[in-house]
């Protein structure tokens, strides 16, 4: 019982890092509908950024994390504007976009190999101290990224809620052309989206990095993660993909329990098989009209 | 009364709210407009009509700047339009109704009106919406309803009450009653003229199949045949009386069209 009290905790922390990931790719995923693979170069981009600017520059860790950050949403908004942008106004298809999404994807990847090798880089050293409340054990780092991620991810959904802009955002997805026509700033709602997006996975990516560290081929999981939860959770409801995000990872934690860690990618794409075999427009999606 | 002449768009007498002179537009390698001009002025209450696949919608795109001509000037009060953005143009004083896809399904009706008065002041914004409920007062129970959910009908009124949010001085409407009942569509049309009379609406350009409505609504009526203007007319009331004339337009191949 206890096991599985402390599974569940996990769960949680899990949970909030997986949220990060799922509203990083969902804004995308949502409001250009496309698959922004290159959503995992940003994520190693902002964690290596932060390396570099403390181990090279010899900056402190709190100033790196805030360069780091901004490097990884400049990174995330100039993939658009000098890549795709480019393409959609020459009429590409989204099939045109996910090639040169992957093309960034494993431009970067290599890059980044490249200069500081494939080993694992440690960002914090030593065992993080940690806390015991009754039977459970929860490690100091853990607690900050179940904090950040649950404050970010309840802060921007207080402003998808309340915001004419964000709304408009999120009608992208459906009506393009209807946004335009209507006066929104289109080109400035795509900065918009790639800023926060890039947000997201940058700060998925240094609550993960500061508590095991990265390496130059983490980008891939934390991309299928986020498409997963979004997937499973309905690409339409944002609570939904913060539901996917939550089931995603207190199934993988029960399957660690039950087996290993090894399975944690089968119970990943295990659940994106179920959902798209038997609720395609997922698990909590409203069933909507034809006409829509 | 100052109109374009139809074989050479160069000669615009006085002064017009919207021109577009020589207009060449193409979807790719299809050339869908072929120097097509067309002058709106206030007051006019334009309709636009064709055969299929005439260049109406693509022309009315390339007004508002979805498309971008290959060769063409348009002007829009005195002023050279052609190089700005939608959104520029939107915001300065052109309406523009899509024939589809013109609501945001997933948002209520509420957020769909404020969508469309995105670009407009913020102390503002309330006055306008309550001007807009005053017009279409069903929507007014209807605000926090999913606009998914909407009837067709009352999914046109959302749309064009949208468009209004901005105040625009000109409207672009491609074919308002498309797929509505006649009733509906009498309705959409009695909305239209409604706000031509408080709106602050200068003039209307309209795309439309259904003639028995909307001649009655014209007064001025230009046929688009093959991606050319075919045919201007002042007096569309005539068109009611013997609907023949006009249908012998939509008859002609493009290149006898030009009479």
């Amino acid at each position: 019982m206890t096991l599985l009290l402390q599974l569940l905790v996990n769960g949680i922390v899990t949970a909030s890092l997986y949220s990060l990931l799922a509203v990083g790719f969902g804004l995308v995923y949502r409001s250009m509908r496309f698959f922004h693979i290159a959503f995992g170069a940003v994520y190693i981009l902002a964690s290596y950024a932060v390396i570099l600017m403390r181990d090279t520059f010899g900056f402190p860790l709190s100033v790196s994390i805030i360069i780091g950050l901004t490097i990884g949403v400049v990174g995330g908004v100039l993939m658009d504007r000098l890549v795709y942008l480019p393409l959609e106004k020459r009429s590409a298809g989204s099939g045109v976009l996910l090639v040169a999404s992957l093309g960034i994807y494993i431009l970067f990847v290599n890059l980044i190999a490249l200069i500081f090798g494939n080993e694992v880089k440690i960002l914090s050293a030593g065992i993080a101290p940690s806390y015991t409340f009754g039977p459970l054990i929860i490690s100091r780092m853990q607690t900050v990224q179940c904090l950040m991620g649950w404050l970010l991810v309840t802060v921007f959904w207080f402003i998808i809620r309340r915001n004419t802009f964000m709304k408009g955002v999120w009608a992208m997805g459906e009506k393009q052309r209807l946004v335009r026509v209507l006066g929104l700033p289109y080109e400035f709602m795509r900065v918009v989206v790639f800023a926060l997006s890039s947000l997201f996975a940058g700060a998925a990516s240094l609550l993960v990095a500061l508590d095991v560290g990265i390496d130059p081929h983490v980008g891939m999981q934390a991309l299928l993660t986020g498409a997963v939860a979004v997937i499973v959770g309905g690409v339409d409801l944002f609570w939904g993909w913060i539901a996917g995000a939550f089931l995603l990872a207190v199934l993988q934690s029960l399957a660690v329990w039950q087996f290993s860690a090894r399975w944690n990618d089968l119970v990943t794409f295990g659940i994106l098989i179920i959902t798209l075999l038997f609720r395609p427009q997922g698990l909590f999606a409203p069933i909507r009209r034809r006409e829509e | 009364m100052c109109w374009v002449t139809r074989k050479c768009g160069k000669f615009i007498l006085g002064f017009s709210m919207l021109s577009a002179v020589n207009i060449d537009a193409s979807y790719g390698r299809k050339q869908v407009l072929f120097r097509a001009s067309i002058s709106i002025e206030e007051q006019d209450r334009l309709l636009l009509v064709g055969p299929n696949g005439a260049g109406k919608s693509t022309l009315l795109q390339v007004l508002v700047g979805l498309l971008v001509p290959s060769v063409g000037k348009i002007e829009f009060s005195g002023r050279n339009i052609s190089s700005w953005s939608t959104r520029k143009r939107i915001t300065s004083g052109i309406g523009y109704l899509l024939q589809s896809e013109n609501i945001v399904p997933g948002l209520s009706v509420r957020e769909n009106i404020l969508l469309g008065g995105y670009s407009i002041k913020r102390n503002v914004l309330a006055t306008r919406q309550a001007e807009i409920l005053d017009v279409f007062g069903f929507l007014k129970d209807k605000l926090d309803v999913r606009a998914g959910l909407l009837s067709g009908g009352e999914r046109q009124a959302l749309a064009i009450s949208m468009v209004l949010m901005q105040r625009p001085r000109l409207l672009l409407l491609d074919e308002p009653s498309a797929g509505l009942s006649p009733k509906a569509a009498s309705s959409v049309l009695e909305n239209i003229k409604h706000a031509q009379d408080v709106m602050g609406v200068k003039a209307v350009c309209m795309v439309e199949h259904n003639l028995k409505v909307s001649l009655k609504w014209a007064n001025k009526i230009v046929v688009l045949i093959g991606g050319k203007v075919a045919h201007v007319s002042d007096e569309p009331g005539i068109y009611l009386k013997q609907p023949q004339k006009l249908e012998k337009y939509f008859f002609k191949k493009a290149s006898e069209a030009e009479v």
